[in-house]
């Protein structure tokens, strides 16, 4: 029996700021004082039971190991379905992983980016492909059965055969789980405001490539960005996506009660005197109206193999795109063809009110 | 009593202090007390405070006691400045027998001020210079009192030097109007004659009607005519206009007040009409009444269909304070049900769709404004068009015309080179420039209404850094090669941005709609062809690829509201766009090609 809610702790601390990077985090270590405002946090939120947690960033390894350790010993995690943190392939030595392993999480996501040096220093990334697969092993190595690479593609005069060596490099890995992510240009950052642009045609056919290519190897196509080895999916991440409640903590972290959806202070100086004056760091929060509800659940649901309920949908839409190949019926869900994912958004809001 | 009233209005280019100059003048007078006291007392509409500009005339009885001891009535008369609204100025300087011409020491003597100081002349008012803003350091009184000697040739000795921002020297100004304009002529005793010269709408009493007594006197309870469409009202109320309205019993020959009389609409009440007693009529009315003349047209559509009926009404509530804008109901094949209007100008345009979006919250798409073009067909009728979808077939046009203007621009000789260069390229003809100053160039020229319609007096600005200005009066038709340019969106023509334009320009103008086009138009699940053409044959094309996907990479973690957001804005965008055939194109594309970005 699956009971609890899924954690997300962020920790918005990386070695260095990437290029593309978009999410609150800043270079330099987290102190004495954030871990005791995480510590803080969590306590104020009692969250009970953890069905799944998932520690973000940033990169959340730089906290320490013992600082996990601490942290896993004080939740009611018997019943976790899943304990996953991320890791910069730079940060933790052979030992850590075993160490990280021990200390209760049992999945482990990688940002590795890319297998070329140059496309790294391109991206700001501070390791080198090497490094990225010395840490695929020392993971493996440490007892991680269940690990997750992230890939970047769509990089300004990335051909189709780059991306191609990309993946066939992953894939003899042999990573439960590999996520692939198109650049995003997002306004505010580096490589976001330098005038780059990104071809269109190009990252659809590099879409469409990467799910031949990962479906060919073994590998289920479970979210528009997401592959896993059947039963390796992220199961914290399926919460998101299946609007399940989940609360958030850290700097930025949302979380969701099934009602409200709340958000975090991005200010760590802020987020570190609320916590110490027994605050929760809020910065806002919305309730969810019935309408938005139908809206997110359409929303989510397209860009996942699993679909939306087909009582929700507007059928005579639902016709005209299952017509253009965009959506297939299963039973009593509705959901996207391969091709269709290229589509989830302006589909969302074709089959929305 | 009459040798004790004076009547004056005020002139000035924009932001030389005319609205800070009255205000100082309320203050100074105790027409307002200091609590109840804001700027810009005078300019009642959030568009003229935050244009700083004047678009009704209004006038306001202040009562003054001079250092001789002796209370006069002080009548201003606040006027617009801008020349589409030069018919309202003028009505508003015949209640007056003095102006003050209000000059910027820092900028000097602009094109405004000369234009509109000649139509103070005409009205034989009595000038008072103002040197204004003589607190700032980049004032240069001396050169500013040459200009007035040299460019407008007042006599330089009459000039009061103020600061209206501290107030210095403006209790001399008031001892210097009450010196120099001369009391109002007109005989108390004879038949009414009062002249209009605004009247605004009070939801609560109808509409309030501005005006000044020329002969006779008026009392609260007469029954009155208006002389223009002759018709009849019984008086509620007449009185001063101090901050409130002030009701009096009666006014004489001289004064300046408004009246309520139940009247509706403005558009029974023109300015520079007469009113007179129903009971006792005068024989003639005063002489200057002409009817509204709108120059530029342009059809008003709302963005999404079902905001018609509120688009009509408040079409109609504006018209109860406006009444030189004119509409009629009008269909256009992409944008549906919406009015074709007359404005007096560009700026009256303007005007009125910023009131339209902004008090009526109505989100709009407004045609290229077109003027009033004469055709002469085969057939031997000649027709006037202000529309380019009735635009006759080719074949029957024998000639076409298009109204002229005489320009007058005025700015530092070293802009001469780049605003002659705007002048050619906007078909200016009969050129002639004269230093007016020291190193002060005005330009006269005559050029195509329509070439001054758009973005003229942007691009004037903008190439000489704010410092150039400009004015212009009617000229007369002369012919001219216009066509009609369409633009098609994959393949349908959008008949809203359909063009009468010079064929020289055709091709250009073609070519940077189908590109603003490009630009705006967000690409949609097919391949869309753009296309500019006169008649059959296409003058420029552009394509817009198809769409290869629509999907955000990255779901943001648990942020599950930004993605929300984000098609809920997609969702609001939809609705600001237009179906024109199957492609959906956003109201900013029309605004777009509309604005001319060459």
């Amino acid at each position: 029996m699956e009971e609890g809610l899924g954690l997300y702790i962020h920790i918005p601390f990386c070695l260095a700021k990437c290029g593309y990077c978009g999410f609150t985090s800043s270079p330099g270590l987290p102190g004495h004082q954030f871990h005791k405002a995480i510590n803080r946090e969590i306590s104020l939120l009692s969250p009970g039971k953890i069905r799944t947690l998932h520690a973000g960033g940033g990169t959340p390894t730089l906290m320490g190991t013992a600082f996990w350790q601490e942290l896993l010993k004080n939740l009611d995690h018997a019943n976790c379905i899943e304990t996953a943190i991320e890791t910069n392939p730079a940060v933790l030595s052979r030992e850590g992983y075993t160490e990280l392993r021990e200390a209760g999480f049992d999945r482990i996501s990688i940002g590795v980016q890319s297998f070329n040096d140059e496309n790294l220093r391109w991206l700001g990334r501070v390791h080198t492909s090497l490094q990225a697969e010395e840490a695929v092993h020392s993971a493996k190595a440490g007892g991680f059965a269940n690990l997750s690479i992230d890939l970047i593609y769509g990089l300004p005069g990335q051909g189709m055969e780059e991306w191609r060596l990309d993946l066939e490099q992953a894939i003899r890995l042999e990573p439960e789980h590999i996520s692939c992510y198109e650049l995003t240009l997002e306004p505010g950052t580096r490589i976001g405001d330098a005038g780059n642009k990104v071809c269109d045609s190009l990252t659809a056919e590099m879409f469409m490539e990467t799910h031949r290519t990962l479906t060919g190897a073994g590998f289920h196509h479970y979210e528009v960005s997401n592959y896993a080895r059947p039963g390796r999916e992220s199961r914290h991440n399926q919460a998101y996506w299946e609007r399940r409640p989940y609360h958030g903590a850290g700097p930025s972290a949302h979380g969701f009660t099934g009602t409200t959806r709340y958000w975090n202070t991005k200010d760590t100086g802020l987020y570190i005197e609320q916590t110490q004056r027994g605050v929760l760091p809020r910065q806002g929060w919305e309730t969810i109206t019935k309408d938005q509800a139908i809206r997110e659940e359409v929303m989510l649901g397209l860009r996942t193999s699993r679909g939306v309920r087909a009582g929700i949908l507007p059928e005579k839409v639902v016709d005209r795109l299952v017509e253009a190949g965009r959506l297939q019926r299963n039973g009593a869900m509705v959901s996207p063809t391969p091709e269709g994912m290229l589509w989830a958004d302006g589909m969302a809001d074709e089959l929305t009110e | 009593m009459r040798e004790r009233i004076r009547n004056f209005c005020i002139i000035a280019h924009i932001d030389h202090g005319k609205s800070t100059l009255a205000d100082r003048l309320l203050q100074m007078t105790h027409t307002v007390n200091d609590r109840d006291f804001h700027d810009q007392m005078l300019d009642s509409m959030d568009i003229e405070r935050e244009r700083g500009i004047t678009i009704k005339s209004t006038a306001v009885t202040m009562d003054y006691t001079s250092r001789a001891g002796e209370s006069y009535i002080l009548n201003l008369i606040d006027t617009p400045g801008h020349v589409d609204f030069s018919y309202e100025v003028s009505r508003a300087m015949a209640c007056c027998e003095g102006a003050l011409l209000v000059i910027d020491a820092a900028q000097g003597v602009e094109a405004q001020t000369v234009a509109n100081l000649f139509k103070a002349m005409e009205h034989n008012l009595t000038i008072i210079p103002v040197i204004n803003k003589i607190d700032l350091p980049s004032a240069s009184i001396e050169e500013t009192l040459d200009e007035i000697e040299n460019e407008l040739g007042l006599d330089p000795d009459d000039a009061v030097m103020v600061s209206a921002k501290t107030g210095q020297n403006v209790a001399d100004l008031l001892e210097t109007i009450i010196e120099k304009v001369p009391p109002p002529s007109g005989d108390s005793g004879g038949v009414l004659r009062a002249r209009v010269f605004d009247s605004i709408f009070d939801p609560y009493r109808g509409v309030v009607v501005y005006f000044r007594v020329v002969e006779g006197s008026i009392q609260a309870r007469d029954d009155i005519r208006l002389m223009a469409p002759g018709s009849d009202y019984r008086l509620e109320e007449i009185g001063y206009l101090r901050i409130g309205r002030e009701p009096r019993k009666s006014l004489e020959a001289g004064e300046v007040g408004y009246l309520i009389a139940g009247i509706k609409s403005v558009s029974e009440v023109r300015s520079g009409d007469t009113v007179t007693s129903a009971l006792n009529p005068a024989t003639e009315s005063l002489p200057g009444y002409e009817e509204a003349k709108p120059v530029v047209f342009s059809s008003i559509f709302p963005v999404t269909s079902e905001d018609y009926d509120d688009l009509a009404s408040a079409i109609e509530r504006l018209k109860l304070n406006d009444a030189s804008l004119t509409f009629e109901k009008v269909s256009s094949t992409g944008l549906g049900f919406g009015f074709r209007c007359g404005f007096l100008g560009l700026l009256h345009l303007e005007v009125v769709q910023e009131r339209l979006e902004r008090e009526f919250d109505l989100s709009l798409v407004l045609t290229a404004p077109t003027v009033l073009c004469r055709i002469s067909l085969s057939n031997g009728s000649l027709i006037f068009l202000d529309n380019p979808l009735l635009y006759p077939d080719p074949s029957q046009i024998v000639s076409t015309e298009e109204p002229y203007i005489k320009a007058s621009i005025i700015m530092p000789d070293r802009y001469i080179g780049p605003v002659t260069n705007l002048l050619l390229d906007r078909r200016a003809e009969n050129y002639t420039n004269m230093y007016v100053g020291k190193q002060r160039v005005e330009i006269k020229a005559e050029l195509p209404l329509s070439e001054v319609v758009y973005d003229f007096y942007d691009k004037l600005k903008s190439i000489t850094q704010g410092y150039g200005s400009f004015d212009y009066e009617p000229g007369d038709y002369r012919k001219s090669d216009l066509v009609k340019v369409d633009i098609m969106v994959n393949h349908e023509r959008v008949d809203a941005l359909s063009m009468l334009v010079h064929r020289n320009r055709a091709g250009s103008w073609a070519k940077s709609a189908c590109e603003n086009l490009k630009e705006e138009i967000p690409k949609q699940q097919f391949k869309i062809p753009i296309q500019g053409a006169i008649g059959g044959t296409i003058i420029a094309r552009t394509t817009i690829s198809a769409l290869r996907k629509d999907v955000t990479a990255k779901c943001y973690g648990g942020d599950i509201t930004r993605k929300r957001k984000l098609l809920d804005k997609q969702k609001e965008g939809k609705k600001r766009m237009k179906m024109v055939g199957k492609v959906m194109i956003p109201q900013k594309a029309f605004l777009a090609v509309l604005k001319r970005g060459d």
